[in-house]
């Protein structure tokens, strides 16, 4: 029977492998839906096996007489550990969190099948590229159907929970959350500021407004940037890519992933007035992300960048919610 | 026998249970869903369909017009690779006139009609019409 700092470790290096996967993924993935698919399969088996695991603790025998309930009622440090996790999980922020993946997809699906007028870009788009194809005399459009961009869209929200949680659950553990500040906040950092000279900044941002609350559909913003070079190059930001995708609601609603763990940042740092030290990493982690959706342009390598961003802040997140968070030997 | 201690943490690891085998089951989908290769033949023969539709019909872009954005050199530039297929230069003229951009619909047309007036002098024309994009 393996030891509880085992089967961790374990989970940690099978969450760093995945991570790995999951950046290098993001960043170079085409619109083919196989990898994503069996990306997805093995990360819910991992989480499943984790999940089972920290279960166990809440599960318990039928005991009929007084000493097995005396010896029952004396659990051990990785029983409490385990009950300490599985109680985070269930704790109001990570609830929130949930419910935010389920509405960001059921938002998503909405606007694919009842998009905005921005829609007819796309007709106009296919129009035009087979006019210049026929003229180049050779075909190159290469568009994904509604059905695989409404799959890759919630494949990609899932694997975003999966992670989320895997990491959240890890971060019990201070060494395991120094590991991650050490891998992934130095590679963000860098990876703002190389984004910035290899592609750049938006010259021109406009505040969206309410005229637009639903979007144009998933998948909308690349024949859009391919139709106006000069918008792309100008003002293109991850933001507008949203925008144009999922509306003013898809838009500033995705920040609201970034207010739960804000608000227990504060919590930490006003009330609880401790481990102050993640709480303001996790909150600049927040400030460079919000800078980099809104005013840099968008880019598959940023997707990346900005996901490294999000295990900082996630990593923070859960170490700053864990009341008596177990310090790792 | 084991149970869970209460009913509601009962509920809750049902829902998460059934969650991750939902997950399973979407990752089981993405995978063996058809490629994006064969879904960009689909859009292919659907470009193919309104092309042929707007050619007959009459194009459907006077709505859009805001929308056509495509500058005037791209546009010239793309059917100069072939600018003796005159149906190309007559469809774009067609297409910019619907949309209101008369400037290009103009020169279009009179691309269309010099490539259209003559074998002979094809060199000359051509070399006059590039110069004049370029000078444009």
């Amino acid at each position: 029977m393996m030891s509880f700092f085992t089967v961790e470790k374990l989970f940690s290096l099978s969450f760093y492998v995945a991570a790995g996967f999951f950046l290098i993924g993001l960043g170079y993935s085409g619109t083919s839906l196989a990898p994503t698919g069996l990306f997805l399969i093995i990360l819910s088996f991992l989480v499943f096996s984790r999940f089972l695991w920290l279960a166990t603790a809440r599960l318990k025998k039928d005991e009929r007489n007084l000493p097995d309930q005396i010896l029952s009622s004396l659990s051990d440090d990785a029983e409490k550990n385990k009950d300490n996790i599985f109680k985070r999980s269930c704790a109001l922020d990570f609830g929130s969190f949930l419910l935010l993946i389920f509405l960001s997809g059921a938002w998503g699906i909405y606007c694919s099948i009842y998009p905005n007028e921005i829609t007819s870009i796309k007709t106009l788009y296919i129009e035009f590229g087979n006019f210049f194809g026929d003229a180049y005399g050779k075909e190159d459009l290469e568009f994904g159907n509604l059905r695989e961009q409404i799959f890759q869209y919630i494949s990609l929200l899932l694997i975003v929970l999966l992670m989320s949680w895997l990491q959240l659950s890890l971060s019990i553990s201070k060494r395991f959350v120094r590991h991650n500040l050490v891998v992934f906040w130095p590679a963000f950092l860098v990876g703002v500021v190389i984004l910035n000279f290899i592609v750049g900044r938006v010259l021109l941002f406009q505040w969206p407004d309410t005229l637009f609350l639903s979007g144009g559909g998933l998948g909308i913003a690349e024949p859009l940037m391919l139709l106006h070079p000069d918008l792309a190059q100008d003002s293109m930001s991850f933001f507008m890519v949203r925008f144009f995708e999922l509306g003013f609601v898809g838009a500033y609603g995705a920040y609201l992933f970034l207010l739960i763990p804000l608000s227990v940042f504060f919590h930490i740092i006003m009330i609880r007035q401790r481990r102050k030290t993640l709480a303001y990493i996790g909150m600049m982690s927040v400030a460079v992300v919000i800078m980099m959706d809104m005013f840099w342009l968008y880019h598959p390598y940023g997707l990346s960048v900005m996901a490294m961003g999000w295990f900082v802040i996630v990593v923070c997140w859960g170490q700053s919610g864990f009341k008596t968070p177990y310090i790792l030997r | 026998m084991v149970r869970l201690r209460d009913r509601r943490q009962g509920g809750f690891v049902c829902c998460i249970l059934a969650l991750l085998v939902c997950t399973f089951a979407i990752g089981a989908l993405c995978v063996f869903m058809p490629s994006s290769k064969q879904s960009a033949s689909q859009h292919a023969s659907q470009a193919q369909f309104y092309y042929e539709k707007n050619k007959t019909v009459g194009a459907n872009v006077k709505a859009s017009s805001n929308l056509l954005t495509l500058s005037e050199a791209s546009l010239v530039q793309a059917l100069m690779h072939d600018p003796y297929n005159t149906d190309h230069w007559n469809l774009l003229a067609s297409v910019t006139q619907e949309s209101g951009r008369y400037a290009v619909a103009h020169k279009a047309r009179r691309f269309s009609h010099l490539f259209w007036s003559g074998d002979d002098q094809d060199d000359l024309i051509e070399v006059a019409l590039y110069s004049e994009y370029k000078r444009h």
